[in-house]
């Protein structure tokens, strides 16, 4: 009788583990970016059709993301853009230079507050550090961003993107600034 | 108007003082007859504002400087080795400490008189041409050119006194029936414009935030250190920067001890004390740092920073 009622609760444990794992949220891995997409791996658990869905957004919502982020990287103050200015007008800080370093604040704000966008936001953070186009202090601004996030979200960091291969005097003015 | 012509006495007679109480700590000794001194001690304790200025202005400005006594200030010294050559950020400001008190006091000896975007200071102006005024070269610096418009904040002062040192004239500032001789850098003339609340402004930050209030006081110290220095480098000249993003502009800096470093320095050093900021104001104050330390020349060195001023 004993042996009976063994079988029976382990059969009854299995299929409450069964159930649970149906139910349960699919992991996603986020892996290195392929063709400016991030890959969604699912694991070889069957997924039901709404979680589908809610991974579907969420990619989305990614994709929503990176392409504020191109659209901002093209409102940076370039190096081109101070030429034929006036001493007056680049004596004391150039014009667009405080209204980006604004827009990459928001973003880290928007990272700290939906953490999976932090790949998409360090790739842009590196993007603008290496563009040689942009304005300096701007590429000094976001290395330092780039630093402090990728302290802060190591496993978001991509790791093609390699600081030293920046000029130096970049680094040496992300290094000299304030960290978060 | 006793308070203006009490102030504005004590401007006038700064570089003769200065000159007095003079103490060499320079291998590049002041020319003849221009001498200067580190840290005087000019009993400077507010700052005058001329009736041009607006009274929106002139609000956010006394609270800016009221906010420099309330600040809990970072006495550590960072790690800025590269930038300048070893040198202490408060042996760069010419400063004992850190302490809010030090910092205004720093403030209060450069900045004495604030006048307003419209005043047109050439009405106001008269000369007497001297014979002997001596050694009138000066290191060039066309942002300095007292036809400037003022878009954010000029030092007026100064450049009045480099004009009057290259044409061998001293300046007679009339401002509100008072007379100011522009007898030295040092008589702390700036003018400040709408740009200080726009242009100079973080995005979407009250014009009265902590983290504005910072940007202003940036400029504001970055202006005051123009009062500074002698000889041909008299009021810490800008430099044509041969190359990078201002290109051909005088926008850089061969002294790692003038404006665009002191504005450098002051603003890693209260950025800490931004605890309320949010992460944009954060961000655009890295960038004001970044900016002003972006300018500096690598071989940029540290040059006597005693004020020049003369007698009649």
């Amino acid at each position: 009788m004993k042996n009976v009622l063994l079988i029976i609760s382990l059969v009854v444990s299995l299929v409450v583990i069964g159930a649970f794992l149906r139910r349960g949220s699919p992991q996603i891995e986020v892996t290195s970016p392929v063709s400016n997409e991030w890959v969604a791996v699912p694991l070889s658990i069957p997924v039901p059709a709404e979680l589908t869905k809610k991974v579907e957004t969420k990619q989305s919502d990614i994709k929503k993301f990176e392409e504020k982020l191109r659209a901002i990287e093209s409102s940076f103050p370039t190096i081109a853009s101070m030429r034929n200015r006036s001493d007056a007008e680049v004596h004391h800080r150039p014009p667009g230079l405080t209204d980006s370093a604004v827009e990459l604040g928001q973003v880290v704000d928007e990272v700290k507050r939906d953490p999976r966008l932090a790949p998409a936001a360090l790739r842009f953070y590196f993007r603008c550090a290496s563009d040689s186009a942009l304005l300096t202090s701007l590429r000094a601004v976001c290395l330092r961003t780039w630093m402090d996030s990728s302290r802060r979200y190591p496993k978001a960091r991509n790791h093609q993107d390699n600081p030293h291969i920046l000029p130096q005097n970049v680094k040496e003015l992300a290094i000299s600034l304030p960290s978060d | 108007m006793v308070r203006l012509r009490k102030i504005l006495l004590v401007g006038v007679f700064s570089g003769i003082l200065l000159s007095a109480c003079g103490k060499k700590d320079s291998d590049d000794p002041a020319p003849q007859g221009f001498t200067g001194a580190s840290n005087p001690n000019i009993p400077a304790t507010s700052l005058y504002y001329d009736t041009s200025v607006p009274s929106d202005q002139k609000g956010y400005l006394q609270k800016d400087v009221s906010l420099i006594g309330s600040l809990s200030i970072n006495n550590t010294q960072p790690k800025t080795e590269s930038f300048y050559k070893g040198y202490t950020d408060a042996k760069l400001l010419s400063v004992s400490d850190f302490a809010p008190s030090t910092l205004k006091q720093w403030l209060y000896t450069r900045v004495k008189v604030v006048v307003g975007e419209s005043l047109d200071w050439r009405t106001k102006i008269s000369a007497i041409t001297l014979t002997k005024f001596p050694s009138p070269e000066l290191l060039a610096d066309e942002a300095f050119s007292a036809v400037t418009p003022v878009t954010i904040m000029s030092n007026t002062g100064a450049a009045i006194y480099r004009d009057g040192k290259q044409q061998k004239k001293i300046y007679d500032l009339q401002l509100n029936g008072t007379k100011i001789s522009i007898l030295s850098p040092r008589v702390g003339v700036i003018q400040i414009g709408q740009g200080l609340f726009t242009a100079n402004q973080i995005k979407g930050s009250p014009t009265d935030s902590i983290a504005n209030s910072f940007m202003r006081l940036a400029t504001l110290f970055h202006e005051g250190r123009h009062d500074d220095s002698n000889g041909t480098n008299v009021a810490f000249p800008h430099a044509v920067c041969p190359s990078g993003d201002f290109a051909g502009s005088y926008a850089c800096e061969n002294n790692i001890n003038g404006p665009y470093a002191i504005e450098a320095i002051l603003m890693r050093r209260i950025y800490d004390a931004c605890t309320s900021c949010s992460e944009s104001e954060k961000k655009a104050l890295q960038a004001a740092i970044a900016d002003s330390q972006s300018r500096l020349f690598s071989s940029a060195s540290y040059r006597d920073d005693r004020p020049e001023g003369f007698t009649k």
